[in-house]
């Protein structure tokens, strides 16, 4: 009986302090990194893709930067209000250097009028393709004595990196508004691992981050209130 | 006679102080409304009983924790830390107000490196 009424002095009192907070859902707003009206009119692309010093890049079955244009021009059009201009059959620009790209603000200019843009949504990018095969210690418990041995393995793996440079520059001027660049590297537990599949296991990581420039988001936490 | 004048005094009297008690603001009844609003999203009007709150008691942790998280839910990062950094200098060992604070504390850093931050994971464009 008088474990009883401990108990349930103990069941009240936990009560009490448990009522002096209450827990809520917030969604937090996150704002784009783009401060746009949402509704404005964007020409994807072109990208270019980056070549460091003299090295030949990679050959791939595939066009990357006409790849991830394709890949933005879908995910613009899917989840925000933007007026996505159909593409330009034929645009080349005159540079691969990222940092040279920046200044050609004639071209841009050009081009945003040629096409009535408000902004340009272009950029450069690195893709490389590693074999990184390499060795590693795993161990084993032996069947004969039962003891544990450590033995090297040679693990076959490819490494893919993605490395995105997004520049948006106005359409009316040619001036670059917004540049930011992204980075995902991903790993497949095979050797030649099929390149298309990489390449978007790092656009799929890098969906959200990409997102976030043009498209406002909202995420769900939880925090304390207390009770009066 | 005379119970039923005393009866109709303490009435008169009850319904005085609740009047009075409803004119006249204070803290924790707009903590109470406040609260409420919170519950149901309101965080418009949470903010506005919660802010009220803090003018009547500006010393008030408590009051201070919540005005923190309407700031947060209205997207008003910059003045939700400064109150969390003003209630935490009056209670540094609050465990909820803590505890808040640390969950704020790591999306805002998140959100200013502009890498992806952890309760990100239920993300919605």
């Amino acid at each position: 009986m008088r474990s009883l009424k401990v108990t349930l002095l103990l069941l009240l009192l936990a009560s009490a302090v448990l009522a002096t907070t209450r827990e809520v859902e917030l969604t937090l707003p996150l704002r784009s990194r783009l401060q746009l009206s949402g509704h404005e009119r964007l020409y994807i692309g072109p990208f270019v893709r980056e070549v460091r010093g003299d090295e030949a890049p990679a050959q791939l079955r595939f066009d990357v930067a006409a790849e991830l244009e394709r890949f933005l021009r879908k995910l613009l059009r899917k989840q925000s209000k933007y007026v996505i201009l159909p593409q330009l059959e034929g645009v080349r620009v005159p540079v691969s250097d990222p940092i040279e790209l920046a200044k050609l603000s004639d071209f841009w200019r050009e081009l945003g009028m040629r096409v009535n843009a408000d902004y340009v949504v272009a950029g450069s990018i690195e893709f490389t393709v590693q074999d990184t095969t390499q060795p590693k210690m795993q161990s084993y418990e032996s069947p004969i004595d039962g003891r544990t041995y450590y033995r090297q393995v040679m693990v076959e793996q490819t490494g893919f990196t993605y490395d995105i440079l997004i520049n948006v520059y106005d359409g009316r001027t040619g001036a670059l508004v917004f540049q930011e660049s992204f980075k995902d590297t991903q790993e497949r537990e095979e050797r030649a691992f099929d390149e298309f599949t990489g390449m978007f296991a790092n656009l799929y990581a890098l969906e959200n981050k990409l997102m976030g420039v043009f498209v406002p988001r909202t995420i769900k936490t939880k925090r304390f209130l207390f009770l009066p | 006679m005379r119970l039923w004048v005393i009866g109709l005094v303490v009435m008169a009297a009850a319904a005085g102080g609740c009047a009075s008690s409803a004119s006249q603001p204070s803290a924790a009844r707009e903590m109470r409304v406040g609260v409420k609003a919170a519950a149901r999203a309101y965080w418009q009007e949470a903010h506005f009983r919660f802010h009220r709150a803090s003018q009547l008691e500006p010393d008030n942790v408590r009051v201070l924790n919540n005005l923190a998280v309407s700031l947060e839910a209205l997207g008003r990062y910059e003045e939700a830390l400064e109150v969390y950094k003003r209630a935490l200098e009056k209670a540094p060992s609050n465990a909820t107000l803590k505890r808040n604070h640390a969950r704020f504390a790591e999306f805002y850093s998140s959100l200013a490196r502009g890498v992806k931050p952890k309760e990100l994971g239920d993300a919605k464009p």
